[in-house]
């Protein structure tokens, strides 16, 4: 059945397209209907999910003497959470693009892309062989470009063809590590790359792993492949920045647990490799704190900080223990949910003050109040207080690096947390600037968004604190699936 | 008189029905353009049928040919054992060139209305068709050279179509200079393979031909390489190309740059691959050095052009480098997904490049320009032309969920498996350098402010233009989401041909 959702997700895109003619913004309406039923057709799949731990569908897509490659879908511990929010993320986006987008032009269009855009995600991470995971990895790239450059801000047209450039160089390493990987294994599924380090040696595997690495890395921005983030994510239009930095980084993270870590697991968790890896992850913490903190500008502020929390996630891949992982899974749920909200809020900013320069802002709690509570719980979650769900998943994540087998986790460790503290500064001081202090006289008649602006925000920031309390409701889900995990880690 | 003409057919081998029904349309031409008179322009309507019949009749075909095996018949009467063969590698072509064919015919429609001589255009063109389609049933050098010659000898004067103007004139005798001298080296490389082999026949070339004495191997080697080449436009022999392919009027660029070129590779594959012997490392890695040069000068020459078609002009000679990955890889050591991914890009590439031509084809027709500059912003007023020629563009260079992103990863494959990594590397290099370059002659086309052309001539698509584009994209979204058809034809044919010899 995924299929069919997949199938009626790119659909759509020609039906929104002349929908949208008509009823030019509210065609995000339109555009949710597909990704909603599909959210619940996964949430529905959750019952066989705790039984058999997967849910599995294959379909031959090329089937010849010579070469094989399957259309399967997978659901389990790792994909089933990422799916889940991509199209929570998605479909929200969509709603809140009716309101956003009303004084822009070309709705039809943005809408198609989009539809695109949601399928090309859903099935790179619902994916079960290398070459359909390459297809619809590169099928998100042109739809997202295009929304970049078709509605941004700035000098978008320049950004967006920059975010293409990274990613497609990055391209480069994944598609000929894929390839690599096939020959010599005869083999494109998933199921079967643990194979690959018994036909090469030590060498090869690290030559694999650099090109991985350095190749998804892009889409991850792990400094120093950092360069196309905070641009493209600050000038692309909001709610596709919600996307962009909420869900599409995150699959980068994704394609590392499922490719990466079974290919090379022999030479990733070992001292030297953890160590290299997880300091990787660390430096990007670091770096996207502190740059954040200097941003004057909301939307900068927050590219930098997505930076900064894809250091945790990959933390927590990095140190190659089931806790880790599991941490950073539920951290790829948790900031689409925050990071979403905040760019949301940004969203907000720009739609009704028409300011992104906190300079210039102020004192706007007592004239958007619902915004401004909304945005204090996106900034605690990122912040990682208690009560928010990624609290919970940062908690993990150190855990996670804590059972690493790296001699210098305990220095790691300590500059991780210190990165902690850094993330609630720059949040702290963002909402004491945007919302607090003085107002400015020219936004006196600054007031809180219509209804479809305000509905997914509310939503999301809900979901944070119901995770936040109760964790277990989306982590059952996780934990039994992770068996993948334990398998690739303790051959 | 009609059991006659069944009993006839009964003796006729049912694969050869798509060359004779093509054939039959032709002698019937002169009758229809009686008929029609004023309405001239509507022979491209008839020139369109004779492709489409011919086309399913390939169809149908396949099961019979796979159920059958190749099929040998002998040419009655012939001095030398002339031979056609039926095999799924001939059909796999014959469905490229028809349904590129077929596309271009229908564009003409509108695009040629205008035109003076349409009768000879039209027939010109089924000529054409016909010498490549024949050509895919040639099992021996003598049959081949024919049927190329009729194809060449059409293809010239098509070039030079509009003759009251210079480019064309000057393009057309460029090409008949270069092509026919590319044709007399081929001529002379198979008077050496008859002297060696004392046959023509395939499967005597490959026998004998490896016996012969090594320098006298690669001598006969490298003129037919050189006779194929300059057809196919290699590396260093495509200076004709970009000159011929953007002179003609745009259905016969497309077919030009879509089928014909492909069908120098059809020879390569089918005489020189099996012949290499005892030569497969140095003729596999002089290919990989010559595929290498063709596709990396041609891209980066592409990212100079300011004239649309020329820009697609090389890009037709940067994906015949990507083809020629494949088939060093085939002569190198993997035969088969070699082969078979040569023969998936051509098709690709047929498809692509004939899109991209036809929407230029469009631009010209209703604009009047060719200039990439003037054609900014057109995504503003003419989407389906714009769309097209992106959709194309991308697709060639191998974005999914279209055809080009199938045949390239497994370009790239067979060179890894056959062990040609830097080949393997150049060519992921210079396809997303083509992407790279494609996606910013898209954000002009989209996204800019349209020029003063553009708002000035720009005016919807004709019918004729639109079902022609259309059907090209079509087959590419086909293709695209559901490409083990394609994949499981390419792969037969390959394992096919490769037993046959």
């Amino acid at each position: 059945m995924l299929i069919a959702c997949i199938a009626m997700i790119i659909l759509f895109s020609p039906i929104v397209y002349v929908i949208s003619k008509y009823i030019k913004s509210k065609g995000g309406y339109v555009a949710s209907i597909p990704i909603w039923i599909t959210l619940l057709y996964l949430l529905s799949l959750g019952g066989e999910l705790l039984r058999n731990h997967s849910v599995f569908e294959y379909f031959k897509w090329i089937e010849t003497d010579y070469i094989r490659v399957s259309l399967g879908f997978l659901l389990d511990g790792v994909s089933y959470a990422i799916a889940l929010i991509i199209l929570f993320v998605t479909a929200l986006a969509a709603i809140y693009s009716v309101t956003y987008l009303e004084h822009e032009e070309g709705h039809e269009a943005y809408y198609a892309y989009y539809m695109l855009y949601v399928a090309g995600m859903l099935g790179a991470v619902a994916s079960t062989n290398l070459i359909q995971f390459f297809f619809f990895w590169e099928l998100m790239l042109v739809p997202s470009y295009l929304l970049i450059a078709g509605w941004g801000y700035g000098d978008r047209r320049r950004v967006a063809y920059k975010y293409f450039l990274y990613t497609q160089l990055g391209s480069i390493l994944i598609l000929l590590g894929i390839l690599y990987v096939g020959s010599l294994i005869g083999s494109f599924e998933f199921k079967d790359l643990v194979l690959v380090r018994s036909y090469v040696g030590s060498r090869e595997l690290l030559l694999l792993l650099t090109a991985f690495v350095a190749g998804f890395g892009v889409k991850m921005a792990i400094v120093p492949l950092h360069g196309w983030l905070p641009e493209a994510h600050a000038e692309a239009p909001t709610p596709i920045s919600v996307i962009l930095s909420g869900v599409m980084i995150e699959i980068g993270l994704y394609a590392l647990i499922r490719i990466v870590l079974p290919i090379t697991s022999s030479k990733w968790n070992t001292c030297t490799g953890t160590t290299i890896l997880m300091t990787l992850a660390l430096i990007s913490m670091l770096y996207g704190g502190l740059m954040a903190l200097t941003q004057n500008d909301v939307k900068r502020l927050l590219a930098y900080s997505s930076i900064s929390q894809m250091g945790y996630m990959f933390f927590g891949v990095a140190a190659a223990t089931q806790t880790g992982i599991e941490g950073s899974i539920f951290h790829i749920f948790n900031h689409g949910l925050l990071k979403g909200l905040l760019f949301m809020v940004a969203g907000v900013l720009i739609h009704q003050v028409g300011i992104r320069d906190m300079r210039k802002l102020g004192g706007l709690a007592t004239k958007m109040p619902i915004t401004a509570s909304l945005a204090v719980v996106g900034a605690m979650g990122i912040a990682g207080l208690p009560g928010i769900s990624s609290f919970i998943s940062e908690f993990l994540i150190f855990l996670g690096g804590y059972e690493s087998v790296s001699p210098y986790k305990y220095l790691l460790l300590a500059f991780a947390v210190l990165s902690t503290g850094i993330s609630a500064a720059y949040m702290t001081y963002f909402i004491r600037r945007v919302f607090f202090g003085p107002l400015n006289e020219a936004l006196k008649d600054a007031k809180d968004p219509p209804l479809p602006m305000l509905i997914p925000m509310f939503i999301l920031a809900v979901t944070a604190v119901i995770l936040g309390i109760y964790p277990s409701l989306l982590l059952k889900y996780v934990i039994p699936g992770l068996e993948f995990v334990k398998e690739v880690l303790n051959p | 008189m009609t059991c006659m003409l069944c009993g006839l057919l009964g003796q006729i081998d049912r694969g050869l029905y798509p060359l004779i029904s093509l054939v039959i349309f032709i002698v019937l031409t002169p009758l229809i353009n009686f008929i029609l008179k004023d309405r001239v322009k509507y022979l491209g309507v008839w020139a369109a049928i004779s492709f489409l019949i011919s086309l399913i009749l390939s169809i149908l075909n396949i099961d019979y040919v796979l159920n059958n095996g190749p099929i040998e018949i002998a040419v009655i009467g012939s001095p030398i054992d002339s031979r056609l063969v039926i095999d799924l590698m001939g059909l796999f072509f014959t469905i490229i060139f028809l349904i590129v064919s077929l596309a271009a015919a229908i564009h003409s429609v509108s695009y040629m209305e205008h035109d003076k001589h349409l009768p000879s255009y039209y027939l010109l063109l089924q000529l054409m068709t016909t010498g490549l389609v024949g050509l895919t049933y040639a099992a021996d050098l003598f049959t081949f050279f024919v049927l190329w010659e009729l194809m060449a000898i059409s293809s010239y004067v098509l070039v030079a179509f509009r003759y009251h103007l210079d480019e064309p004139v000057e393009a057309g005798v460029k090409y008949l200079l270069m092509s026919g001298l590319g044709s007399l080296i081929m001529l002379y490389g198979i008077s050496f393979v008859y002297g060696i082999t004392g046959s023509l026949n395939i499967h005597l070339i490959i026998k004998m031909l490896p016996t012969a004495p090594i320098t006298l191997l690669v001598f006969v080697l490298s003129l037919l390489l050189i006779g194929f080449g300059i057809k196919a436009a290699f590396f260093p022999f495509w200076t004709w190309l970009p000159d011929a392919h953007p002179a003609a009027p745009s259905p016969i660029s497309a077919v030009l740059s879509g089928i014909v070129i492909k069908a120098g590779i059809l020879g390569i594959i089918r005489f020189v691959v099996p012949a290499a012997g005892n030569l497969s490392y140095s003729l596999g890695i002089s290919m990989a050095v010559v595929a290498a040069l063709t596709m990396t000068v041609a891209n980066l020459l592409a990212l100079l052009q300011e004239d649309i078609k020329r820009l697609l002009a090389y890009s037709s000679i940067t994906n015949i480098g990507f083809i020629l990955i494949g088939i060093s890889a085939a002569i190198y050591g993997s035969q088969i997904s070699g082969i078979s991914s040569a023969i998936l890009h051509t098709f690709s590439h047929a498809l692509g490049k004939g899109l991209a031509f036809l929407a230029v084809g469009a631009i010209i027709h209703t604009l009047k320009t060719r200039r990439i500059s003037d054609i900014e912003g057109l995504g503003k007023v003419m989407p389906l032309t714009a769309a097209s020629l992106i959709i194309a563009l991308l697709g060639l260079a191998g974005m999914p969920p279209l055809p080009g992103f199938w045949s390239k990863w497994f370009l790239i494959y067979s060179s890894i498996e056959a062990g040609l990594w830097g080949l393997a590397v150049l060519g992921v290099l210079n396809s997303v350098l083509a992407v790279i370059f494609y996606l910013w002659l898209l954000q002009r086309v989209f996204f800019a402010e349209p020029t003063e052309v553009v708002l000035e001539k720009g005016a919807k698509e004709s019918i004729w233009i639109k079902i022609s584009l259309i059907l090209l994209i079509a087959i590419m979204l086909i293709y695209g989401f559901y490409p083990q058809p394609f994949y499981n034809l390419a792969i037969k044919a390959a394992e096919l041909f490769l037993q046959f010899i």
